[in-house]
């Protein structure tokens, strides 16, 4: 079974440091802007939402990617940069809205767990974030995710 | 110049006009930022004997090279300026996202300077910088201020400083806020920003904070990381920060009679555990989070949604420890529901909660003893009595009847209520104490004469944390010391306030640093602080020696404006023993003062009535400050 | 009981979409590929990076895909007439079918202008088409584009990246006027004519002229004289429906489909650009989706149930997403509202617009220029129906975010004490 990073999201304190955790690796600079994981914010509701890419059994953006950058796979969807010519149907398809696109290269960016080893895990204090193998690996991702958010929105 | 942005943005609101100064290298490394470079800048800018409300004093914003990235404890900045209630050295730290997000426009740090001529507020997006009018934003309190700005720029993810009706109304101890719920508190800082008319700044930055040695600064970051999740307050147990808040451990002090009670007549409370992080998680709270990139969230996040005391909501945090004590144990009040209404009330108004709380402690115990009627407060203003204290902050923020005379602080309030309550005024310099005992806890006794701003608890250390042998060897400090002595400790306070120094000119929050959380991370931040800047020269003798040039140029400035020389004396009522408590019938005479004074002196390098002298300021490489303490003109 | 017989005629987005969806159902279904090209599938898409040189390999699977999708091909053979239950190929052979999907795509849509068939105009819906291009390339310094459809976008990006001249003939006030409103094409439009292009609306090619039997010119109804070594059609599709035709299926602009993508027979499916499905937003309405995006929900759907496993009921959301030389440009659903009760929320910033439509409370459509990552959630929310009502607290002014979308939250109390002091 494979492992994914999962996201419990009343863990989470708003802290960002997920966010500059990626960017700093991803692109060897600070600057959230540019992270594959982003903490949503709704503090009137005091809710604190990370969102990454699901890596989702069945992805959406690798079925409709027209140009083969989109390769599904066991716990990851990979993304071939060399092949992605920027069209941003992938950015279309997915419902999460977890794929960004880098102006400057003109291809898409979305999480790759770092090769395994995910840099936002390991900064995240208060455990919001765990890579592991998910209890409902068996289930669509999304519907992982929709149980957790259930579970914050009762807390 | 890698971790800073290289440059301050300086402001002049009288000829509304900004313009960006570049921040040379040699300078960052001499000052760092924070409380060193904010020190620097009001002692080079800010005339002699200014007015503290008046168009000349700086209102300075500095954050540090960490800022921005995930160093721990890294989203902090410190707000500095003559203050108001002292006419010393003014400062106050705070936490949240505008440190971050202000390094991603692409500034340091901000200074202030004038005064417009109309209510305005500043708009930073990146590099382009305006002023604004702000008249719909008047009164307005910190998230209505913040609703209402972001709407009007289109951008829904600025961060925002702003003031309250206190600031504009120029209460002495009005503070300045930041992202909905944090404050700058202390000195009276947001009574300067009203004074200069600028209601708010509100920043957004999309650009990014680079590091000299990536992996380097990543590796420190996690071993630093590692300590504060290993430590047991700051990690994860079930007494931690995180999980109790600084109110944690209230009962605790209770039982060590250090619990300020009563306007400081007493140092144990029977209803301690209704106002502490126990009696708030059984109750108002639902939930914690962080600063950015803090890994420990102490914020408390309370909500109250009806009782008499109904109003509190998430996006205003809830009560930290010295709020539950300074409108909790300090006024007898034992309704958190109400200290949390109040707390809400000081983020709207923009007021420090230690110092409203001890002017209604201190109103109370005038009302009391009759240096106070009933007929000049408008109603009776009794120990304990939630309802009056509601109304009493209102009328403060507002200045309206009896508010007026207490918005001026408890110094000056005493002396125009004359009649002896200069007895009953627990401050030190016009700034009233952090809530803790010094009578339980004599070094801090030291510090809170001597700081620079006024009483200060975060100046230098807490002796419950030094009492083992060998617990700070990183300082020197190892030989066990009782909290109830004053002697001897000299030279352990300077060591800690000097590191302490440091920590508030990087600056990053104290609870990640040795002094304050006792956490053993020295090591780990110096790395940090190498890897980010690229000076992998810099060593703990050179951090110490920033931090004591910091803390000399605040001093100096203290003394300049005091006309040469500070008034270290402590109030009188730490004079007279406390009423009950494990720490009743200890005092801090004058004769145990005196000596203990000029041993921190001689051990400071300065003369006898606590002066820099120009040899030591010399030695720091600031000599030319002691140009302007030669007589101390006023 | 005989494995059953899939018959899949086409090779191409909604072809392989309706594959993977039958083999995800069925492993042991004998299944049969179809199609007139005679080489593995790739992707049309990347046909403007084929001409511009910047792709050499439009391959869309892997090597040994069909082997692993256990499918028999029949490449470079036509089919060309549906029986009872066979289809018969060009070269005499029938093949036997228990449930037969028709996905022969589109054609470019030709004007009728005088010398549109000179050598030297082209459209770009294949390979072939594509080499043609390329090689008609040396020497030529100047192409006009006819027609401001899908297409002219990435063949426009494609010939400025090869030197040429390139200019637009809209016969319609404005680029993209099917997918745009007239705010987000101005945008557009602007980012062109900064790179350079020439752009003419309100015209039309009224003659293509020639010499030495290739084009040299094109001449518009406006009098202007365009000169022209390339000219490249981007007018339009137009399904292609005469298989469909020849087994009496109901067909119109396309071949008529239900929600299941079930023609009017019901064991033979259509799917893709030859396809009319249902609009998910206007009942009653069918339209072409005349996109990669959409062929590949419909051959999914398709595929599903053909197989036995229908999804939910599919409606057409129209749907695309493009970049030209520098400005992104989505559009989802409805470009208008269809009467008085709607309304339009605009929320421009930075270089980004957005553009929402609202219609009875619901979401039905949206334009984004400039930063489209709130493409994904919005059509998510489109597709779900939300009322914009049932959320109290969204507000489609703000950025669209997948938490907004997820379960509502449970409220906490409303703002209950004024802790405003009165100023």
């Amino acid at each position: 079974m494979s492992r994914m990073i999962v996201v419990d999201p009343v863990k989470c304190t708003n802290c960002h440091m997920c966010e500059l955790a990626c960017s700093l690796v991803t692109t060897g600079a600070f600057t959230p802007g540019k992270s594959r994981i982003r903490v949503h914010a709704f503090p009137a509701d005091f809710k604190h939402i990370p969102l990454t890419c699901f890596q989702c059994a069945s992805a959406p953006c690798a079925r409709v990617c027209p140009a083969g950058a989109l390769l599904q796979g066991e716990g990851l969807v990979r993304f071939v940069k060399e092949a992605c010519i920027g069209c941003r149907m992938c950015m279309l398809a997915c419902p999460f809205g977890v794929i960004a696109f880098d102006e400057p290269t003109g291809v898409i960016s979305k999480c790759d767990t770092c090769g395994g080893d995910p840099e936002c895990v390991k900064f995240c204090a208060p455990k919001a974030l765990e890579f592991r193998e998910s209890a409902l690996a068996e289930a669509p991702k999304g519907r992982d995710f929709a149980r957790r958010v259930a579970d914050a929105a009762k807390a | 110049m890698h971790g800073y942005r290289g440059q301050l943005l300086r402001v002049d609101l009288s000829a509304g006009k900004s313009w960006t100064e570049p921040l040379e290298e040699s300078r960052a490394r001499r000052y760092l930022g924070g409380r060193g470079l904010g020190a620097r800048i009001l002692m080079d800018e800010v005339p002699v004997g200014c007015d503290a409300l008046g168009a000349d004093n700086r209102l300075v914003f500095a954050m540090g090279p960490l800022a921005g990235t995930f160093a721990p404890g890294s989203g902090r900045f410190v707000v500095l300026g003559k203050s108001p209630a002292t006419n010393g050295f003014g400062e106050a730290y705070t936490g949240g996202s505008v440190a971050h997000e202000l390094k991603y426009a692409g500034y340091d740090g901000i200074v202030v300077q004038g005064k417009a001529s109309e209510k305005v507020y500043l708009a930073i997006i990146n590099d382009k910088v305006e002023i604004r009018p702000a008249a719909r934003l008047a009164g307005q309190g910190t998230l209505d201020t913040e609703e209402k700005i972001k709407a009007e720029l289109n951008e829904p993810d600025a961060r925002i400083i702003s003031i309250g009706l206190a600031g504009e109304k120029a209460v002495r101890f009005a503070c300045v806020m930041n992202d909905t719920d944090r404050a700058a508190g202390r000195t009276g800082l947001g009574a300067v920003m009203g004074a200069k008319n600028l209601k708010a700044i509100a920043i957004r930055g999309t650009g990014k904070v680079t590091v000299a040695d990536p992996k380097a600064f990543r590796e420190s970051s996690l071993a630093n990381l590692a300590k504060i999740k290993k430590h047991p307050w700051l990690g994860d147990s079930p007494g931690s920060a995180g999980a109790l808040g600084t109110a944690g451990g209230v009962e605790d002090l209770s039982s060590m009679g250090i619990l300020p009670t009563r306007n400081w007549e007493t140092g144990t409370w029977e209803y301690a555990d209704r106002i502490s992080g126990m009696g708030m998680k059984k109750t108002i709270l639902i939930g914690h989070r962080a600063c950015q990139s803090c890994p420990v969230g102490c914020t408390r996040v309370v909500q109250v949604a009806d009782g008499p005391f109904a109003g509190a909501r998430p996006e205003y945090g809830g009560p930290e420890y010295e709020t539950v004590a300074s409108l909790g144990s300090l006024c007898e009040n034992n309704n958190i529901e109400s200290i949390a209404l109040l707390n809400q009330k000081c983020n709207v108004y923009g007021l420090d909660t230690i110092s409203a709380g001890t002017m209604i402690a201190f109103a109370m115990e005038c009302f009391e003893k009759g240096l106070l009627t009933e007929r000049e407060i408008g109603f009776p203003l009794r120990w304990g009595d939630a309802s009056a204290m509601v109304r009493l902050l209102d009328m403060i923020a507002r200045r309206e009847g009896v508010g007026d005379l207490l918005a001026e602080g408890t110094r000056r309030a005493a002396a125009k209520i004359g009649k002896g309550a200069a007895d009953l005024a627990v401050e030190v310099k016009g700034l009233e104490l952090g809530m803790h005992e010094p009578r339980g806890k004599k070094g801090l006794a030291l510090s809170y004469a001597t700081a620079p701003r006024g009483a200060d608890h975060m100046e230098g250390f807490h002796d419950p944390m030094v009492a083992a042998p060998n617990a700070w060897p990183e300082l020197g400090i190892v030989k066990p010391m009782d909290r109830f002595t004053l002697a001897d400790k000299a030279d352990a306070v300077r060591l800690a306030e000097d590191y302490n120094s440091f920590i508030n000119s990087l600056p990053i929050c104290s609870f990640m640093s040795l002094p304050i959380a006792g956490i053993h991370n020295t090591k780990e931040i110096t790395g940090m602080l190498a890897a980010a800047t690229g000076w992998t020269d810099i060593s703990f003798e050179e951090e110490m020696a920033i931090g004591e040039r910091a803390y000399n140029l605040a001093r100096a400035f203290t003394v300049r404006e005091s006309g040469g020389t500070a008034d270290d004396r402590l109030p009188a009522k730490l004079s007279r023993s406390l009423l009950g408590g494990a720490s009743k019938d200890q005092v801090i005479a004058d004769a145990e003062l005196a000596p203990a004074l000029q041993a921190y002196y001689r051990g400071r390098g300065w003369n006898d009535t606590g002066t820099p002298t120009q040899a030591k300021l010399a030695s720091l490489g600031i000599g030319d400050v002691a140009q302007q303490l030669k007589g101390g003109s006023r | 009981m005989p494995e059953k017989q899939f018959v899949l005629i086409g090779n191409s987005a909604a072809s392989l979409a309706a594959l993977e969806a039958i083999r995800r159902c069925d492993q042991t279904a004998s299944i049969t590929l179809v199609a007139d090209e005679p080489m593995p599938a790739y992707s049309r898409v990347l046909l403007p990076y084929f001409v511009s040189g910047e792709r050499a390999d439009l391959t869309i699977r892997p090597t040994g895909y069909y082997q692993r999708m256990n499918a028999k091909t029949l490449l470079g053979r036509r089919a060309v007439r549906i029986e009872k239950n066979t289809v018969l190929l060009d070269d005499g052979s029938a093949l036997g079918f228990d449930r037969l999907l028709i996905a022969t795509g589109s054609r470019a849509a030709v004007p009728a202008v005088e010398g549109i068939d000179t050598p030297g105009v082209f459209a770009l819906k294949s390979i072939a088409d594509a080499e043609r291009i390329r090689d008609s390339l040396p020497g030529a310094r100047n192409a006009v584009i006819l027609g401001g459809g899908l297409i002219c976008l990435l063949v426009v990006r494609a010939l400025h990246r090869l030197g040429l001249n390139v200019t637009l003939l809209i016969s319609s006030n404005r680029v993209l006027s099917r997918m745009l409103d007239a705010e987000s094409a101005l945008r557009v439009q602007r980012q062109l004519t900064e790179a350079g292009v020439r752009i003419e609306t309100r015209t039309d090619a009224a003659r293509i002229l020639a010499k030495d039997g290739r084009v040299r010119a094109v001449a518009t109804t406006t009098g202007l004289e365009l000169p022209a070594d390339l000219i490249i059609l981007a007018k339009g599709i137009r399904a292609n429906t005469d298989l469909a035709g020849t087994g009496g299926l109901a067909v119109s602009r396309g071949v008529e489909v239900n929600g299941h993508l079930q023609t009017s027979r019901p064991d033979v499916y259509s799917a893709g650009d030859c396809t009319e499905a249902p609009d998910l937003l206007l009942p009653g309405k069918r339209t072409i989706g005349g996109t990669w995006f959409e062929a590949v929900w419909q051959g999914e759907a398709a595929g599903a149930a053909m197989a036995g496993a229908p999804q939910p009921s599919y409606g057409v959301l129209k749907m695309n997403v493009m970049e030209t030389l520098g400005a992104a440009v989505a559009s989802i659903g409805l470009t208008e509202i269809p009467d008085q009760d709607g309304r339009t929320i605009v929320r421009a910033h930075n270089e980004s617009y957005r553009k929402l439509l609202v219609w009875r409370d619901r979401i039905v459509g949206a334009v984004l220029v400039g930063d489209v990552s709130e493409a994904g959630p919005i059509a998510s929310l489109i597709r779900r129906g939300i009322t914009l009502s049932e959320f109290a607290r969204f507000d489609p002014s703000q950025p669209i975010r997948y938490p907004d979308l997820a379960l509502p939250w449970r409220p906490l109390p409303k703002r209950s004490l004024e802790v405003q002091p009165a100023v």
